[in-house]
């Protein structure tokens, strides 16, 4: 594949040949597959699904597809042809999997597939994927009598992973085996309508962001790709901005000129427009110039956040945190959930709020450059 | 790849899956219907070549998978995958293999090879 029209701004979303979120998706499973270093579990033929692919070399066979895995995650994330470089390394995945038994697993599985949509371009396909698969687990787990029991779970978390959460709470508790089994089975199942109607994206979107993320924090474990193919994958419920967020600061702080210019260095699709509250832009939306004095404010379409929330909400359509969010996933996959989760959640409200509340009464103390807000009176 | 041609494509994927999901329903294999970690086997693989027992690294070697371990699937990808294997490695049917296993903390059952 040809590494051809290279970017002149590589993390670029907009602008390319797939709508913003098909492209951070690409590129976040892209990062997954290198920073995992995945092309090394690529194994040579053995047993293939595919009746004939152990008849070619298998060195050869095992090294190209390496090769396109590298490749193909390179080209995702500096190159215009992402539609084709999604393509080829979803394709090289399968096949991966469809050459090997020893290979074959879910996750692999579930990543090229992923890959693959993608670069078909419409994003209701691998909405309609992520629904399949919970319908299918939902399926397989609702027929199965170790889960009505609760059997699977006990052994799993008992005897198999020695959790001492579960050992610890289990006789407080006896019929928690049944309870996760049966918990389990209703979430799986009740995403599936919720990844279909768009009315229940949103709540598709945490209850299956949660569900994983209290999967791994419960075992410590990835499970190879699939942790991160599964957060990943929940972008293609996302509703990307049609306009940019319009963010209102105090234009004469030079300190907030400061964190503006920071963090317009890592907006590079200029989704938020920053606009000085001395412009009287706040009264579009019945926000007093007094009002804005006390923090600054985002506007979402209707969405209108400040303070803190404004912060966050600014911060999550940079794709520097979720490249951030995920390198941190992958060195320690515990603490690097807990943050973030801690950080996406209201769970953080008060603690951000009071840090945003300090920073935002002591601004005139920092930066270089005078800030016109008058210092605080002494005593 | 033209629009519409990438939507089929992504259709037939979809497909073929729903097929795979429905399939599972027939058989005890669980390949491509998303069942992971389904099911919890504790198993250990014995193996005999006519009258030589092979070591724990040869069964590695064989099958790529420890000799003894956890399998995250259904038991029955680790029969199907010995019973590919060997008939494979040895067209000659002179191996005799024996998996001990157990299903999710279950009673210890016992799968050979050739099947009696």
């Amino acid at each position: 594949m040809a590494l051809s029209q290279p970017l002149t701004q590589p993390f670029r979303l907009a602008g390319l040949e797939l709508p913003p979120q098909t492209v951070l998706l690409c590129r976040l499973l892209a990062l997954t597959i290198l920073f995992t270093w995945h092309p090394r579990q690529i194994q040579t033929p053995f047993l293939p699904f595919l009746p004939g692919l152990d008849e070619l070399p298998p060195v050869l066979f095992q090294r190209t597809l390496q090769a396109a895995l590298v490749l193909g995650s390179l080209a995702i994330l500096f190159t215009r042809r992402i539609r084709l470089a999604a393509f080829v390394t979803g394709s090289a995945l399968l096949l991966a999997v469809l050459s090997s038994r020893a290979y074959y697993g879910n996750n692999k599985t579930f990543t090229g597939l992923l890959l693959v949509l993608a670069a078909c371009a419409d994003l209701r396909l691998i909405r309609w994927q992520f629904a399949l698969l919970y319908f299918g687990a939902g399926l397989n787990k609702a027929l199965d009598p170790d889960w009505h029991s609760g059997q699977f779970f006990h052994n799993w978390a008992g005897a198999r992973l020695a959790n001492p959460l579960y050992l610890w709470a289990l006789p407080h508790l006896p019929t928690l085996p049944q309870i996760v089994c049966w918990s389990t089975i209703a979430i799986e199942l009740a995403l599936v309508p919720l990844m279909l109607l768009r009315r229940f994206f949103w709540p598709a979107i945490w209850i299956s962001a949660l569900f994983q993320c209290g999967l791994l924090l419960f075992t410590g474990d990835t499970f190879n790709l699939f942790f991160f193919a599964s957060q990943i994958a929940l972008l293609a419920f996302v509703e990307w901005p049609a306009n940019p967020v319009t963010v209102i600061w105090d234009g004469e702080c030079g300190f907030c000129a400061q964190t503006k210019g920071w963090m317009q260095r890592f907006d590079w699709d200029g989704i938020l427009h920053w606009v000085p509250q001395q412009s009287n832009i706040g009264d579009r939306w019945g926000l007093s110039r007094a009002t804005l004095k006390d923090a600054m404010y985002s506007v979402s379409g209707t969405n209108i956040r400040h303070g803190y929330s404004a912060w966050r909400a600014m911060v999550v359509w940079l794709p520097i945190l979720w490249y951030t969010a995920l390198a941190a996933v992958v060195l320690a996959p515990r603490p690097a959930v807990v943050a973030l989760l801690l950080f996406l959640t209201p769970l953080s409200n008060p603690v951000g709020e009071a840090v945003y509340r300090w920073v935002a009464r002591n601004r005139h103390r920092f930066g270089d450059q005078t800030c016109a807000l008058p210092a605080p009176p002494k005593g | 790849m033209a629009g519409n041609a990438g939507f089929i494509l992504g259709c037939a994927l979809l497909a073929a899956q729903c097929g795979a999901i429905a399939y599972a329903r027939f058989t005890p294999l669980r390949y491509f219907c998303w069942a992971p970690f389904d099911q919890q086997t504790k198993y250990l693989i014995e193996v005999y070549i006519g009258d030589e027992g092979l070591t724990e690294f040869q069964i590695q070697k064989r099958y790529r998978r420890p000799a003894q371990g956890f399998d995250n699937r259904s038991a029955h990808h680790l029969f199907d995958l010995i019973e590919r294997a060997e008939k494979k490695f040895e067209p000659a049917g002179r191996s005799r293999v024996t998996v001990l296993y157990s299903i999710n903390g279950g009673r210890q059952l016992t799968w050979r090879y050739p099947n009696p």
